[in-house]
């Protein structure tokens, strides 16, 4: 019988895994939208998805920046930055998510470190099957973590991940709304997981009215109160 | 058989999957790799492996005799079975532990023994673990996975299940608690070369993983920090912490990688520590030449497994013996661990001989000789090839678990780890200078 105690640490480790699984999820689905836009010209898509994740590394040409925004281990906007974290995150707390769970990040890791040869093009079968790990990974907590409070922090890493990357790219309101009505029901339950002025403060932002992501005053703002949302 | 061996990129890739990896530092920096592993296993037949177990279930029982007896009564010492000096000289005397109890009397919970089979068959012990051995959870995480890989291998072949490692440990565990709190296992970090280890034995036993600054000491009583601030009691710490950094208040004041005041609850034996303190005094190379003795002295029986032939420059006969021979023996520094100071005389320039004999003349407690055994290869896959290296065994042993009689039990594991030298010239096959391993099959019949 597993014993249901988590300190600090780890429940920051949680979060954090939530945040890295849910930012490669949301990261490989907008590379492949960079790569559908490269096919008809549309170029710049790479540079307003290098400003929107708030990558600072330079990358001299377009293959640089396909490269750099998968394998460059020294950026850490960069997808197998992600992954590191990741993985860093979900080690420490293998006896809460399982080994099946670690198992897919894992994966992940060792695919994309195999695939990302120095100058290698990245490999788009590679970056679907991490899609596919990244889906089963969630799967798995669900079937395998019975610890209601593990799953919790994860998924509220998650939710603030998704609001975040949302809010970045400008996605519409309504998918911040349903992540924000869940992290609510969340912080009943765990209450002491969140900065409650925080809390309230963004609930007070992210309306339909007042939502405009476009404004990077506005926008700044949000994203300094998510990032302040969770104390672990 | 054959389809396991086939199967051995399959049995990697799930190894890779599970992040089966130690840490090696070195020049400062740390990376993880994976353990080599060998798809073809080493077996112990059922007779030898009887014998096995009752020789190591022996020799544990004396040795944790012997912790007792050293920090207690002294008898071994004052009867001159073995020579105070070796025990006060001994780096892992610890003064401290002088009239501790620890819980039931039980010093090394998870004892690992390492042997050698000769060619000949027989079998010698060459090293004793009994502070904190590492290594169960690699034999474990492949049974596990070469049992998926390639299951009519184990159809065919009758071999002990050895997954029930965590049900040994889980049940000693709990015994050692008696129901006062949580059980933990104490990790030094995640870059301890072990990491790896303590957080699967923490899965698979159920226990909590505690880190560095997890647990704090009231009154005499362990906690364990929860989420909020909350204290949840705890019973038996199994940490993979060395003693000398395990509490900053009663030894290295430096540490950060223990309990403050931890010592001190020991004492009260409000909490069991697995293994205890102050086990370093009988795995010492140095008391290894008394352990025969021990279980004489202490069982009143002949022992069942033997010592490699060992010398100890103490004795006038023994130091004669190794300054006349030291080309064709193996010089082992007793404050060494790891496979490091370890030196074979025949590798050895006339000069360097010199030198050695001038230290063991200058510091004959420091040093311990031994013959070289010349131990049976065993085949192991380089590539395509099979080719034949030196192995050895570590046997565990687990001390303290519930029995009918109310004593601790002590239960050998049906397993174990071998590790092989990937060098053909090499004797040394310690996973930090680049060994391998391979499972260990007990078979039924």
């Amino acid at each position: 019988m597993k014993t249901f105690v988590l300190s600090p640490a780890k429940g920051n480790s949680l979060y954090w895994l939530g945040r890295y699984t849910e930012r490669i999820y949301l990261c490989l689905h907008l590379l492949r939208k960079c790569y559908d836009m490269m096919i008809d010209g549309d170029t710049d898509e790479y540079s307003r998805y290098i400003s929107k994740i708030g990558s600072f590394v330079p990358y001299l040409d377009e293959g640089a920046i396909r490269r750099g925004l998968v394998n460059d281990a020294t950026n850490p906007a960069s997808l197998i930055s992600c992954i590191e974290c990741a993985n860093d995150n979900a080690l420490v707390v293998r006896e809460e998510i399982t080994s099946h769970t670690l198992g897919y990040v894992q994966l992940s890791l060792e695919a994309l470190r195999k695939s990302s040869k120095a100058d290698a093009e990245p490999n788009i079968d590679t970056l679907q099957t991490l899609t596919d790990w990244m889906l089963a990974f969630w799967g798995s907590v669900e079937e395998r973590v019975y610890d209601n409070r593990v799953k919790t922090l994860l998924k509220i890493g998650k939710l603030v991940e998704h609001i975040d990357m949302n809010l970045r790219f400008g996605y519409k309101f309504y998918r911040i709304e349903e992540a924000l009505m869940t992290l609510s029901f969340y912080r009943k339950e765990q209450p002491n997981a969140f900065n409650q002025e925080a809390f309230d403060e963004l609930k007070a932002l992210l309306v339909e009215g007042m939502y405009e992501p476009e404004n990077m005053t506005y926008l700044n703002k949000v994203l300094s109160i998510l990032g302040n949302l969770v104390t672990l | 058989m054959q389809t396991l061996i086939e199967s051995r990129d399959s049995v990697n890739n799930w190894m890779e999957r599970y992040g089966v990896r130690f840490g090696v530092y070195k020049n400062g920096i740390f990376n993880e790799q994976i353990f080599p592993f060998d798809s073809i296993p080493r077996t112990i037949s059922h007779k030898d492996w009887q014998m096995l177990e009752a020789g190591l279930i022996q020799r544990v029982k004396a040795l944790n005799a012997f912790l007792w007896d050293i920090y207690h009564e002294k008898n071994i010492i004052k009867d001159g079975v073995v020579p105070e000096e070796f025990v006060y000289a001994s780096k892992g005397y610890m003064p401290e532990c002088e009239s501790v109890d620890p819980t039931c009397k039980v010093y090394s919970h998870i004892s690992g023994i390492d042997l050698v089979e000769g060619k000949d068959g027989n079998w010698f012990i060459l090293e004793d673990n009994l502070r904190i051995p590492s290594g169960a959870s690699y034999p474990l995480i492949a049974r596990e996975i070469t049992r998926k890989v390639s299951p009519t291998t184990f159809i065919d072949n009758s071999v002990a299940d050895n997954r029930g490692y965590a049900d040994i440990l889980k049940d000693m565990m709990d015994n050692m608690n008696g129901g006062r709190g949580i059980n933990v296992i104490l990790t030094p970090g995640r870059y301890n070369s072990a990491f790896f280890e303590h957080s699967y034995l923490a899965e698979k036993t159920g226990a909590v993983l505690a880190f560095p600054g997890d647990m704090m000491v009231e009154d005499d009583i362990v906690y364990y920090t929860g989420l909020y601030k909350e204290k949840v009691r705890v019973g038996a710490i199994y940490r993979r912490v060395s003693d000398e950094y395990m509490d900053p208040m009663a030894f290295e004041a430096s540490s950060l990688l223990g309990v403050p005041n931890l010592f001190q609850a020991y004492k009260k034996g409000t909490v069991a520590v697995i293994n205890g303190f102050g086990n370093g005094v009988a795995d010492d190379k140095g008391i290894y030449y008394f352990v025969p003795k021990m279980v004489k002295y202490y069982l009143n029986e002949e022992p069942i497994l033997h010592n490699a032939p060992t010398y100890l420059p103490y004795y006038k006969e023994d130091y004669d013996y190794i300054l006349a021979n030291i080309s064709k023996l193996v010089i082992k520094d007793v404050s060494e661990a790891g496979g490091y100071g370890v030196v074979f005389g025949r590798d050895l320039t006339p000069e360097k001989l010199e030198e050695l004999k001038n230290l063991i003349v200058e510091q004959p407690r420091r040093w311990i000789a031994q013959e070289v055994i010349d131990f049976k290869d065993l085949e192991i896959l380089e590539g395509e090839t099979k080719v034949w290296r030196k192995a050895d065994l570590r046997a565990f042993v687990v001390t303290g678990g519930r029995s009918e009689d109310g004593t601790p039990a002590v239960k050998v594991w049906k397993s174990g780890l071998t590790r092989f030298s990937r060098n053909p010239n090499s004797f040394v096959v310690n996973s930090s200078q680049g060994g391998g391993f391979k499972d260990t099959w007990v078979m039924n019949k």
